[in-house]
């Protein structure tokens, strides 16, 4: 690896800092934002962040695991994870095997392990779709063996998931896919394809629930029921209100003390909002996009296409779940209750991330060691077509 | 390879631009809509308050209740859950804030949530001495109370307001809209008359040993509500909101309350007959004492015959018998019609919660029968509120022209004062019918030495005695006296009602609510400016 003066850090420190920074922030403001409700339901208020604690350091390691194991021996594997990945998506759907919470079955449970197949299927995916694609380069742009593949992959992914039922997770799922092929040369007519049948099958499915319809009406007249369907956006909205340029102070926000729904999980952004003021809302947002950032340069610098699709995938998975989670709270998007990176309580989302992060830095890193003007010949060199 | 690279710079720069999206959005909500200062650390749960709550002000602008900054003292449950550490701080707390130290240790600890707030309403510098105990777990939060410049006055008038802030009874319920939103509230009540009718009513309870009572003071020309009150009553500065048995003090019987208004009531008779042209007030009629209606004997309240009398005497000497005759010479059709201009049997559509609109048995009613039209002309067998009466009576000094009653007269808000708007009445009587029928009035006095306080003035009035109701029956002994009043007859610029209920020493209204009526004349002619005509002769 090439060596960096400290003041000039190479893309791939850069990227560790951010990430140690981002999980640090997140931490903080987990617990800030988790205290009256460990207090509250669990009758400590350390309950969640000692957890959190926990899936952070896991989750660090299997980071390093995955820098140190590297991308391209993954590759071999992909096809198994992703299979893993569908298998337990399946499982949560069995009855007696998923575990149901706040109405969603999203959660299973191995020994002690308990965790969310729909977190753990993104990476999965972003892992097998940059495999598949590198896999076939002019392919893609054939219907039979580009468009037909991926749609049904993907269309199978996000249909498990929209059954626990999960939609914010199955069209941040889809719209990663999406980007992915679309960086892969997709043609635009498949691209156009892909995304009509998609907001088909969005619109399809929120008239056929009354929740999801709601949360449409909560998005176009949010200041129409706000003690019934629009508390939670009433609330949310409160918060960043409250919060002003600097905010109330870290810890010291008021909404999360029984007035704002899933202040700790799906409302952290607001949390943030009101304690850390636009200040450290734009702070965080802009930590995010450096990260989302130096994710999309790294796909431009990657010795392979693999590489490339994979980091655009982790990329965009980032960049698309942060701004399905903002835009919520903010009241640009209908509310999904997609967790914000870093920053919602959740082990298996935060694994997940960093499962994905750790992909993005194995990329950096092969980047950092082969000069990346002679793309082509590395093709070869790494066994080019598979 | 390198076709792929401008795909990867437009995802770059979609994310770039959906970032911006959300900066901008937080730009709006935290910059532009931001919730200022007296919204940190306050929020209600379903509607966050931005504002100071307003003001409620008398006719001339002198605040009755405003908003001052506070402290309240919130403690966290886990600081107290040692015992020894509890019960020494929470000594220490409670020797700052007057609470007792287990009460607020049991609340602290039975509260579902993390935090409890035991204390609340406090000064400045009881926050600061709370802020030098230093205790842990224990924080100080920016919180507001409700003052009262002018003591308890006109306590049913305004209402109270909850530990959240919220309105809760009277006009701080009613116009809980304004008032939250920071807008301030103008009475009509003018907090000079107000006091000095209050006085005069406790007084006249006091005095004559009386359950209760109620005032009403009233510009005629107008329909504008000077002063308003009735005991028993509550003290605003410290409600009696946990007991449950004391929740009827926070009514205002005024609006909410019916009682037959007996006697009072032979004003719309005489004036409905004076109006119709049937008689004059020299009109002769001889009084039997007795009258038959319906198989039914009708005495009047001395169950006496008086003999030859005219029409003004049969309002002066309050005869039953004789107002059972106008209202027949009336007839129903015509009677009631009266009754029913002068507002009764519905709401006079004040600004305030609860108002009854009292009871009349009108001739299309099935049960009716002509027993109804002989005691209703007497004011028995039908319920009216005290405003509904005062009305009445607003309508024969205002020269025959109804004007609603009303409490508010303006609301401040930052876009600028809103003037309750002039009506110009309804015209329920004649003018000459009006001033006939004050004419007579002038021949009902309140009674020595009370009536010195008037001289100089010319003023009328009109008792009334009438039954307690107590569930389907009268209440043995019981009697509700009342003085209903113009001053002066000619202009007029007040009437007035003083109602006593069950005084213990006699029943009558003159002698009982006649006093009260004199005193609170008195202050309101000299605050108004009024001349007495005597003694300005006799000065010279």
């Amino acid at each position: 690896m090439a060596r960096h003066h400290f003041l000039y850090p190479s893309t791939y420190g850069l990227l560790i800092s951010l990430v140690v920074a981002l999980v640090i922030f997140g931490l903080l403001v987990t617990y800030s934002a988790s205290f009256p409700v460990g207090e509250m339901f669990h009758g400590n208020p350390h309950y969640y962040i000692v957890r959190q604690s926990i899936y952070a350091g896991l989750g660090l390691l299997a980071m390093a695991g995955v820098v140190m194991v590297g991308y391209r021996r993954l590759r071999r594997l992909s096809f198994v994870i992703t299979l893993a990945c569908v298998a337990s998506l399946a499982a949560v759907l069995v009855p007696g095997v998923g575990e149901m919470r706040n109405g969603a079955t999203r959660w299973l449970s191995i020994g002690p392990l308990e965790f969310q197949p729909g977190e753990i299927a993104k990476v999965g995916l972003v892992l097998y779709m940059s495999a598949w694609l590198a896999g076939r380069r002019n392919e893609i742009k054939e219907v039979g063996s580009g468009l037909l593949p991926f749609a049904l992959v993907v269309g199978l992914v996000a249909g498990l998931i929209v059954a626990e039922p999960d939609m914010g997770t199955a069209i941040v799922v889809g719209a990663v896919a999406v980007a992915m092929f679309f960086a892969a040369q997709a043609p635009w007519t498949h691209l156009m394809a892909v995304l009509m049948a998609g907001g088909l099958a969005s619109f399809l499915l929120v008239l056929a629930q009354d929740y999801r319809l709601s949360r449409i009406h909560t998005f176009l007249w949010p200041d129409r029921d706000p003690l019934g369907e629009g508390y939670q956006l009433a609330q949310l909205l409160t918060a960043f209100r409250l919060g002003g340029l600097t905010g109330q102070g870290w810890g010291a926000g008021q909404q999360k003390l029984g007035l704002l729904p899933n202040a700790h999980t799906d409302g952290v952004f607001a949390v943030v909002g009101e304690e850390l003021g636009l200040v450290g809302a734009v702070a965080l947002l802009a930590l995010i996009l450096i990260l989302a950032a130096l994710g999309l340069k790294i796909a431009l610098e990657s010795p392979d296409s693999m590489g490339r699709f994979l980091a655009v995938g982790v990329s965009s998975w980032l960049a698309i779940q942060t701004i399905a989670n903002v835009g919520g709270v903010t009241g640009l998007l209908p509310l999904t209750g997609v967790p914000l990176p870093f920053f919602s309580y959740g082990g298996s989302a935060l694994v997940s991330i960093l499962l994905g992060i750790g992909l993005l830095l194995s990329v950096a890193r092969e980047a950092s060691k082969a000069p990346t003007l002679v793309g082509g010949a590395i093709e070869v060199r790494w066994g080019g077509k598979v | 390879m390198r076709g792929g690279h401008w795909r990867v710079k437009l995802v770059a720069l979609a994310v770039g631009l959906a970032f911006a999206a959300v900066v901008a959005r937080l730009i709006q909500l935290q910059a532009l809509e931001h919730q200022g200062q007296s919204g940190k650390g306050v929020t209600a749960p379903s509607r966050p308050k931005p504002y100071l709550r307003g003001s409620i002000l008398d006719a001339n602008g002198n605040p009755l209740v405003m908003t001052v900054p506070a402290f309240k003292v919130l403690v966290e449950k886990r600081a107290w859950q040692d015992p020894q550490r509890a019960l020494a701080d929470a000594s220490l707390l409670g020797q700052v804030v007057g609470r007792d130290p287990l009460e607020m240790i049991h609340e602290t600890l039975a509260s579902p949530a993390f935090e409890h707030t035991v204390a609340w309403g406090l000064s400045w510098q009881k926050a600061q001495e709370v802020e030098a105990l230093r205790l842990k777990g224990v924080r100080l939060v920016p919180d507001s109370v409700r003052f009262y410049p002018e003591g308890n006055l006109a306590s049913q008038v305004l209402g109270i307001v909850g530990r959240d802030g919220n309105g809760l009874s009277g006009i701080e319920r009613r116009l809980e809209d304004v008032l939250a939103n920071g807008g301030d509230v103008i009475l009509t009540i003018d907090r000079h008359l107000q006091r000095v009718a209050e006085e005069a009513l406790d007084k006249a309870i006091r005095q004559h040993g009386a359950k209760g009572g109620s005032v009403m003071v009233m510009n005629p020309k107008t329909g504008e509500i000077l002063a308003m009150a009735s005991r028993p009553t509550f003290d605003l500065r410290s409600p009696p909101l946990d007991d449950p048995s004391s929740l009827s003090l926070f009514r205002n019987p005024l609006v909410t309350d019916m009682y037959e208004p007996g006697s009072v009531l032979k004003l719309a008779t005489v004036a409905a007959a004076i109006d119709q042209g049937l008689v004059s007030p020299h009109t002769p009629w001889y009084d039997r004492g007795v009258v038959m209606v319906g198989g039914w004997p009708i005495y009047n309240w001395d169950y006496s015959a008086h003999g030859s009398r005219t029409v003004t005497d049969i309002l002066v000497q309050s005869l039953n018998t004789g107002a059972v005759w106008l209202a027949q010479l009336l007839g129903p059709e015509h009677f009631y019609e009266y009754l029913r201009r002068f507002g009764f049997g519905k709401l006079s559509g004040i600004e305030l919660d609860g108002e009854a609109p009292g009871q009349v048995r009108w001739p299309d009613d099935p049960h009716w029968s002509p027993v109804d039209l002989a005691t209703n002309s007497f004011g028995h067998g039908l319920a009216a509120t005290p405003v509904q009466v005062t009305t009445m009576l607003a309508a024969i000094a205002n020269d025959g022209l109804l004007v609603r009653p009303h409490l508010v007269k303006g609301i401040v808000t930052p876009q600028g004062v809103r003037w309750t708007s002039p009506e110009p009445g309804e015209r329920v009587i004649s003018p000459e019918t009006a001033k006939a029928v004050r004419e007579m009035m002038a021949r009902v006095q309140p009674p020595p030495p009370a009536n010195t306080l008037l001289s100089g003035y010319r003023v009328g009035g009109k008792t009334g005695t009438a039954n307690v109701v107590e569930g389907y029956a009268y209440k043995p002994n019981a009697y509700i006296a009342s003085f209903a009043g113009i001053a002066p007859l000619e202009d007029p610029k007040v009437v007035i009602l003083v109602k006593i209920d069950e005084p213990t020493t006699v029943p009558w209204g003159t002698v009982v609510a006649g006093p009260a009526f004199a005193e609170i004349a008195a202050h309101a002619l000299s605050y108004f400016g009024v001349t007495r005509e005597g003694k300005l002769v006799s000065g010279r």
